[in-house]
């Protein structure tokens, strides 16, 4: 099972390695990266602050715009180009395809954000002449990862049935719902309406709370989480993760080609 | 126990205003080593029962087998080869890594792999362009890169969806030698097409299909006696 998981991934891999857009995308991140210098320089006293400020939201914005450019076109690209006719064809589950698309495109994220990582940290070592820090700033960054893992699950789930475009619409409409969490609570505490407390506190669940993945802020200020808080942050996003897969295996699982 | 078994299938295709039948109350055998063909014009329902066969789609009622079981088990999937009507590719592999990716779908070992490929890309006469993208093959030579997928299993059964479209009359007779030298190698073959005359050279037997129904079933030379 793994080695076919494998393939996919490697094949995904490679696919959006050589997609253009890629590049673009990680230029567009290093040249904010590489600003915050500049920015830095002409702010009062905020230098180091808006260069992390500005690295730790380059790297973020990174790998969510190669979710929303890359990841949306992943299945539905199969279906289009029938390339799906050969694969499942062949000795292989559709849960096993689902499974490599993440992989593949988890492992591309994976390799971008290191990249950019070590320019962001680089650019900062420059400016401060330590490395002091830097382990929370990876922190901040690695959770960013595990929140993007989560994204290109609901991507892919997406890209199953619709077009790549509202497959990006329908991603970022999640993504923005699921960094609106606290508004979402504000709501179910100002309301006296029991019915419509009920609709958004089952909203806020179903939903993903992206925001468990955010402590950029908090990294910025010195104030990290503790161990606990970061481990049941993981463990939310396994289970999150384990049912959109479950989801996008029913939903693969009745289609055909 | 045939290699391919088609009992009453039925395939409908429903919208939300209406329905379509493709392939109506349809029965076929096909033994094991046999070669067949399986004739029909354009939208006959002939690429909709090589879906079915290879588990890419289901039947609305009737039974399919093949090496009896079901089309879809796993361990069929293994042992059979699956060529689509104008295979579609990862254009950014090259020819070589395509197969390297599908054999790895099917787990062949690094050394056999290795072997298997380099034996294929010689039979479809593709050796030479194996470094070069996809995207840069002819019609011609993605056709034969589709058979040579096709083949990387060693299959049991191949299933064949035109697979001589597309090919210049070199690559037609080089095609069929390879399909000719399959059917000597006792290979179940299940081959669609609309041109006769593709077939005349390779099938034992030949089925005829139209709007979805099978309008007759015998050796090539009884259907070319038989008025319909």
């Amino acid at each position: 099972m793994f080695n076919r998981v494998l393939a996919i991934a490697l094949n995904t891999f490679r696919e959006s390695i050589r997609d253009r857009i890629l590049f673009v995308v990680a230029v567009f991140a290093l040249f904010i990266i590489g600003s915050s210098l500049f920015l830095g320089s002409i702010s009062l006293d905020q230098d180091i602050k808006i260069i992390k400020d500005f690295g730790l939201t380059a790297i973020f914005l990174l790998q969510i715009f190669i979710i929303i450019f890359v990841g949306a076109n992943l299945i539905y690209k199969e279906v289009e180009r029938k390339t799906f006719f050969l694969i499942l064809s062949k000795p292989i589950k559709k849960s096993e395809v689902i499974m490599g698309k993440w992989l593949g495109l988890s492992l591309t994220i994976f390799l971008m954000t290191a990249l950019t990582s070590l320019m962001f940290f680089g650019v900062l070592f420059i400016k401060i002449g330590t490395l002091n820090g830097i382990p929370y700033l990876i922190l901040a960054i690695l959770l960013g990862f595990i929140e993007a893992t989560l994204i290109i699950m609901i991507s892919i789930l997406f890209s199953g049935f619709t077009s790549p475009i509202l497959s990006s619409v329908y991603t970022v409409s999640l993504f923005l719902i699921g960094h609106s969490s606290s508004v979402v609570l504000g709501i179910i505490d100002r309301q006296d309406n029991v019915i419509i407390k009920y609709i958004f506190s089952v909203l806020y669940y179903i939903f993903p709370n992206l925001e468990k993945f955010n402590i950029r802020n908090d990294v910025l200020y010195n104030s990290i989480p503790v161990f606990q808080t970061l481990a049941l942050t993981v463990v939310y996003a396994l289970a999150y993760g384990a049912a959109l897969f479950l989801i996008a295996k029913f939903i693969f699982d009745r289609r055909e080609y | 126990m045939s290699a391919i078994e088609i009992k009453e299938v039925v395939k409908t295709y429903f919208n939300r205003r209406d329905s379509s039948t493709v392939v109506d109350k349809l029965s076929i055998g096909v033994e094991r080593g046999e070669v067949f063909g399986f004739l029909g014009p354009n939208g006959a329902g002939k690429t909709t029962t090589m879906k079915m066969l290879v588990g890419l789609t289901r039947p609305t009622s009737g039974a399919l087998k093949v090496l009896g079981e079901k089309p879809d088990a796993p361990e069929v999937k293994k042992k059979i080869g699956f060529m689509p009507e104008s295979s579609s590719f990862y254009l950014y592999l090259s020819g070589k890594e395509f197969l390297s990716f599908i054999a790895d779908i099917f787990g062949l070992s690094k050394d056999k792999k290795e072997e298997k490929i380099n034996k294929l890309l010689h039979e479809v006469n593709l050796y030479e362009a194996r470094d070069v993208q996809i995207r840069k093959y002819s019609k011609g030579m993605g056709q034969r890169l589709g058979l040579a997928q096709a083949l990387i299993n060693d299959p049991e059964v191949l299933f064949l969806d035109e697979p001589l479209d597309g090919l210049d009359p070199m690559g037609r007779a080089e095609a069929k030698e390879l399909l000719i030298k399959l059917k000597k190698a006792e290979k179940t073959i299940f081959f669609n097409s609309h041109i006769l005359s593709d077939v005349e050279d390779i099938c034992d037997r030949v089925g005829i299909i139209d709007k979805g129904h099978l309008i007759a079933v015998g050796t090539e030379q009884l259907i070319c006696l038989t008025e319909f």
